[in-house]
């Protein structure tokens, strides 16, 4: 528990709340020391952590878990990351200090650090010794303060853990993108402002024009400038006899239609394999989009005799619809949860005897912690948090009233699902499963006060 | 003072290497009625003292008090003697909303707002506290002393096996208790301490608390207002009540103390103009019939608003499989 | 890609004009000033003679020769223009002749030094030349402005190229297909470009209406060919290219141009006479394109669906006869059903519904679909298609199908009779038996020989 800063040792709120109900840290504020109801109502807020969630944790820590907090930012990988299969980086530059373990209660550390007393509240856990510091300050600090490390990461740590969208479509960008860009010109290939054509379209804006240079004419001819002016009334003769409903479609198109030239993409294409190849790259991106068997081959039935041999691949020889899995498409949700954020890291009690903060490794489960007033998580919301913690399952501590529901959403194994009756479009079926062990265990051990 | 709870060096080393020990140590019971000024509990209202929006009782006063009223509620907090289990737990007692305010409406309890957060400096309160440490200090090196002794005398009386020479206590063995007199002391570090559990302080007089009692930290609106009518029609009517969430529904109700009998009903708060599919209803009355439940769809009438003796309509569910 | 009608290219123009020629005597003559043009329109069945008396003219861009008669066959729509002034003679019963100021030629003319300044900077660049679409509604004018384009370049020493999408009025080879043709020497005034060497594709209708999917793939492989071409050959390179298209300007006609422009990379676009067509144009195209607004050329009628039918029936019976029916002598055999295999391009078109979920028409468009010969193929236009026969009727037939549509065409034959007794039908050719190759496509285009 705990964590080390600045050469001192520090609690999180719920932790040194924790150890209080447990008996063996004692917290002094203002040279007193707190009760477990003063921890409760000092500790505890929304800023912090709200006693569901420390409900959350005291039940998890009472059973021998080791929860800690979930960082958002830095510990899960991206996607690319986990294709990639790099080796975990854990530990992060600003936490490097170990917490020191003082050997004895003869070793009384707190001597040594009263001449520099930087933060107002600490809490000293030397074995098991309570230890009182006479020299608190006046005031008490909030104990956001201690909350508020992960604001203050390293920039580098900062680039790592943001890295997951923007890194990724540059990447992905400059695979599809193997644009041959030709060098040697900047510009279209013909000016047109040099090469003069009598064009009638733009009106009024060239009233007569110049005799052509006699250079480009046939024959030795010798014409004189031309004006346009009566032109413009000779065009449009031949009137068009449209139906009412190409009518109606020119119209929507005047109105709809955007000119392609007002694309900045466009603009910047120099010639028509530029342009080809920009239109080639906008179709397969929106083409991307639709499922790929969809009538792109060859017209096939969907079941040869003899090809299969169990129900289970038959179903899914038939299943016109493309098995989505439950991650795909989760960078394009956008960020961010509002109402349901990932909280906790949650270890199994037999890693305890390993378990290092600086390399806590996978962890069990994932805990995001809600009540039975706030709104049930929508799929995007369960799809981000999926995300989020990537290969580790997410579990959602359900507080009723003192008691707890533990509930994971999880995806049925494709065996089992039936094919054709999921609905187009749905994501993958989602089971809630409700944890059967120590879920709800509280209304049968009431007892009295 | 409201509660002690003394660990020794020893008893600490233990629940940390075996948490499961701990209850064999003599550590002084966390809720042991200890102080002196709420022993006359049933003269005080009880104090509801609220973490965020949650009610909570911290004394055991109140406690006791309050499952005297029929309110149930549900411990949260660690137990002091086995901190590290969740069959059994300690206070804080978590109230369910509609509990807290019942027992406000009848006057029977007080609402405590939160504390102010910037507390002055209490000279005075520090004086007294490291007066009172000292005095444990001397109490418990007293105490540590007989026993050092007394194992003393234990295995040196003992060594020989002889019995009978317990009354003639040789010289030499009380030149060695004088010698454990006089050098004893007691480490700081193995002192025991005290940890509260309640907020140490006076109580207020009735005046002050009137003055303080806190306006209901979450403003009600129609839901709540509805579970509120519900449950204090159906404790006026002698039923016990817990929260049914485990089940989907609103209340547990229990026809006498949920530590002796089983429920009895699901209670649903319907309002009495909101429909409700007809599958909802069927999959509450499957469960109901499943758990071995009456489903209670409890709905109050509109008419009689401001009535005390207000009517509650309760319609019951029973699922009766064809066969 | 040899052309069939190669074996009599001798012209016998003047005999039969001479005739004609006495009954008029002198003549009318005519008196043109600086810039001005002389229309005329020759009268049904009739002929009419032009002979240049003093001054410089042109015809569409060709040059008249001073004292020589030129006959133009009944129906023909001239327009005799000098830029000098000149005096010409005219002999024959015509519809309509006067004298017309008011001629958008130096418009033109215009157009044409714009598009020459492109091939000079395109000579010294080492570059491409301009690729030019022609567009707008019907009998505007379009194969008119292609052809003095293509006259005036070839006048410079250029050797551009006539791509020729109107399926419907073609310039180069019979109705119903698309070409492209080099153009090495200026339209001969009487009889138009010299037909040697064109590389034609099979669409098999007279509007494109009909299959817009084939058609758009014919314009991709001529513009495949063509930039093949130019790879190979610097001069065809700088001339680039005047693309002749379709009147048809509207909705997957207006596609189809669009697809073109494309698909040729055009650099310029003359619109002519239509203002609507021209700003769609100038939105949808990109802006290294450049769009431009001309006039129709003066005097241009529109045509009578009738009328339009006879021209395209003079195309046909030119293609087999020659020009003015005395030039070529074809030949009729009989061919046997076994001996060849009939396709058409495009399955019959069936109703959406009847469609497999998500299958869209445009996938039966392509298809080569076998026609069991039967009497009614009497009459029809067939084109003997380059394509490779197949070896067997099995293997590779997916391959070998998408090679037809692609493959140009070597020739077209008429079948006259079919007797399906003796499962034989006979055909007109051009050329002796046998067929040089076995793969037919049909048309929708018949074609009656009333010789």
């Amino acid at each position: 528990m705990g964590y080390a800063e600045r050469g001192k040792q520090f609690l999180l709120p719920e932790e040194a709340l924790y150890l209080m109900e447990c008996g063996n840290v004692q917290v002094f504020y203002h040279d007193l020391p707190l009760s477990i109801q003063e921890g409760y109502e000092r500790f505890l807020s929304q800023d912090t952590m709200n006693l569901q969630q420390y409900q959350v944790f005291g039940h998890l820590k009472r059973l021998g878990y080791v929860v800690t907090r979930f960082d958002p930012g830095s510990r899960i990988p991206s996607l690319y990351e986990r294709q990639l299969n790099l080796p975990q980086v854990s530990d992060r530059p600003g936490r490097r200090l170990k917490r020191k373990r003082s050997l004895s209660s003869a070793s009384r550390q707190s001597e040594g650090e009263e001449g520099q007393v930087g933060e107002n509240m600490e809490v000293e856990q030397e074995d098991e010794v309570i230890d009182q510091r006479p020299d608190s300050r006046p005031e008490l600090a909030p104990p956001q303060e201690q909350e508020e490390r992960p604001g203050t990461r390293d920039p580098v740590e900062m680039e790592f853990g943001s890295d997951s969208a923007p890194g990724r479509s540059w990447w992905v960008e400059q695979q599809v993108d193997p644009e041959p860009r030709p060098t040697h010109r900047s510009g279209p290939r013909w000016d047109f402002s040099a090469i003069s054509f009598p064009d009638l379209g733009c009106r009024g804006t060239l009233p007569s024009l110049a005799a052509p240079d006699p250079a480009f004419l046939p024959g030795p001819l010798s014409v004189g400038p031309c004006d346009i002016a009566p032109w413009l009334r000779e065009l449009n003769s031949r009137d068009e006899r449209l139906t009412h409903r190409e009518r109606e479609r020119n119209r929507d198109r005047a109105r709809y239609r955007r000119d392609v030239n007002k694309d900045r993409e466009v603009r910047r294409c120099r010639n028509w394999a530029d342009y080809r190849h920009l239109l080639e790259r906008r179709s397969q991106r929106s083409h991307r989009e639709r499922p790929a068997h969809l009538w792109e081959g060859e017209v096939k039935p969907l079941l040869q005799p003899g090809l299969y041999t169990s129900p289970g691949e038959l179903m899914n020889g038939i299943g016109v619809i493309q098995t989505s899995h439950f991650l795909e498409g989760v960078s394009r949700l956008g960020q961010g949860s509002e109402e349901c954020d990932i909280f906790f890291n949650v270890y199994q009690p037999d890693t305890v005897a390993d378990f290092k903060k600086t390399s806590p490794g996978k962890p069990y489960s994932r805990m995001c912690v809600c009540s039975f007033d706030s709104p049930v998580p929508d799929l995007r919301t369960v799809k981000l948090l999926a995300f989020q913690s990537g290969d580790v399952p997410v579990t959602f501590a359900v507080v009723d009233h003192g008691g707890h529901l533990l509930l994971h959403l999880q995806e049925l194994p494709a065996a089992h699902r039936p094919v054709a009756l999921r609905a187009p479009g749905a994501s993958r079926a989602v089971a809630i499963r409700q944890e059967p062990h120590r879920a709800g265990n509280r209304g049968a051990g009431r007892r009295p006060a | 003072m409201d509660a002690h709870e003394e660990i020794g060096l020893e008893a600490a080393t233990e629940m940390v290497s075996n948490p499961s020990r701990d209850g064999e140590t003599g550590v002084t019971h966390h809720d042991s009625e200890t102080g002196t000024d709420r022993s006359a509990p049933m003269h005080e209202k009880i104090g509801v003292h609220f973490c965020g929006s949650t009610p909570l009782l911290w004394h055991a006063a109140d406690v006791k008090a309050a499952r005297g009223t029929g309110v149930v509620g549900t411990l949260v907090g660690s137990l002091a003697r086995q901190p590290r289990q969740n069959n059994r737990l300690g206070r804080p007692l978590e109230l369910l909303q509609e509990e807290a305010r019942l027992l406000r409406d009848t006057t029977q309890a007080v609402l405590h707002p939160a504390p102010a957060s910037t507390d002055a400096a209490n000279l005075q309160g520090v004086e007294q506290y490291l007066e009172r440490l000292e005095q444990s200090y001397e109490e418990q090196r007293t105490l540590a002393l007989q026993e050092r002794k007394a194992m003393l005398l234990r295995a040196l009386t003992q060594k020989p096996g002889d019995t009978d020479e317990i009354e003639s206590v040789d010289q030499s063995v009380q030149d060695r208790l004088d010698a454990l007199e006089r050098g004893f002391s007691l480490p700081r570090s193995a002192m025991a301490v005290q940890l509260n559990t309640a907020r140490a302080g006076l109580s207020h007089t009735p005046e002050e608390r009137h003055f303080l009692a806190a306006d209901w930290p979450q403003p009600r609106d129609e839901r709540s207002e509805t579970r509120f009518r519900v449950f204090r029609d159906l404790r006026r009517q002698g039923f016990y009540l817990t929260s049914a969430g485990k089940f989907g529904g609103d209340y547990l109700v229990y026809p006498g103390d949920p530590l002796r009998f089983h429920a009895h009903f699901i209670a649903m708060c319907v309002p009495m103009e909101t429909p409700t599919p007809l599958c909802d209803l069927l999959a509450l009355s499957r469960l109901g019939a499943n758990v071995k439940k009456t489903i209670l769809l409890c709905s109050p009438s509109d008419d009689d608003e401001g009535g005390e003796e207000e009517d509650v309509v309760y319609t019951s569910l029973q699922w009766s499989g064809m066969v | 890609m040899q052309v069939m009608a190669a074996d009599g290219p001798e012209k016998a123009g003047e005999e039969g004009a001479s005739g004609a020629g006495s009954s008029g005597g002198g003549g009318v003559r005519f008196e043109l000033e600086k810039e001005t043009e002389l229309r005329f329109e020759v009268e049904a069945g009739e002929k009419a003679q032009l002979e240049l008396l003093s001054g410089m003219a042109e015809v569409f861009g060709s040059e008249l020769n001073r004292n020589k008669k030129y006959t133009f066959g009944p129906g023909s729509k001239i327009a005799v223009f000098t830029w000098q002034g000149c005096s010409v003679s005219l002999t024959g019963k015509t519809e309509v002749a006067y004298i017309s100021r008011d001629t958008p030629m130096l418009l033109y003319l215009n157009a044409h030094a714009a598009l020459e300044q492109m091939r000079q900077q395109a000579e010294r660049d080492n570059e491409r030349g301009p690729r030019v679409m022609v567009v707008g509604p019907t009998d505007v004018g379009k194969s008119t402005v292609c052809r003095l384009l293509l006259s005036y370049a070839v006048r410079l020493g250029r050797r551009p190229t006539l791509v020729e999408l109107d399926v419907g009025q073609s310039g180069v080879s019979v109705p119903g297909t698309v070409s492209a043709l080099c153009i090495e020497r200026p339209a001969d005034v009487e009889e138009g470009f010299s037909v040697q060497a064109p590389l034609v594709y099979h669409f098999g209708s007279t509007t494109p209406g009909t299959n817009i999917k084939l058609y758009n793939k014919l314009t991709s492989c001529l513009a495949e060919v063509f930039s093949q071409r130019c790879e190979v050959n610097r001069r065809a390179s700088v001339g680039g290219c005047i693309i002749n298209t379709c009147g048809w300007v509207k909705s997957s006609g207006y596609q189809a141009l669009v697809h073109c422009a494309s698909a040729f990379e055009v650099d310029v676009v003359l619109v002519l006479d239509q203002e609507r067509l021209y700003n769609e144009l100038k939105r949808d195209l990109p802006h290294f394109v450049r769009v431009v607004l001309l006039p129709k050329s003066g005097g241009v009628v529109e045509r009578s669906k009738a009328c339009r039918r006879e021209t395209r029936d003079e195309k046909i019976h030119e293609y087999f006869y020659g020009f003015r029916g005395a030039s070529f002598y074809p030949h009729a055999f009989d061919v046997r059903f076994s001996d060849v295999r009939i396709y058409k391009i495009g399955a019959p078109s069936i109703p959406d519904s009847c469609l497999p979920l998500g299958m869209s028409q445009d996938d039966t468009q392509l298809k080569l679909v076998p026609v069991t010969p039967g009497r009614d193929l009497t009459h029809h236009v067939l084109s003997v298609s380059c394509a490779e026969d197949e070896g067997g009727e099995g293997g590779g037939a997916g391959a070998g199908r998408r090679g037809v549509l692609e493959s140009p065409v070597c020739g077209f034959i008429v079948v006259t009779a079919v007797d399906t007794q003796a499962q034989v039908m006979t055909v007109l050719s051009p050329a002796p038996r046998p067929l040089p190759r076995h793969t037919l496509l049909i048309m929708d285009i018949r074609f009656i020989d009333h010789k």
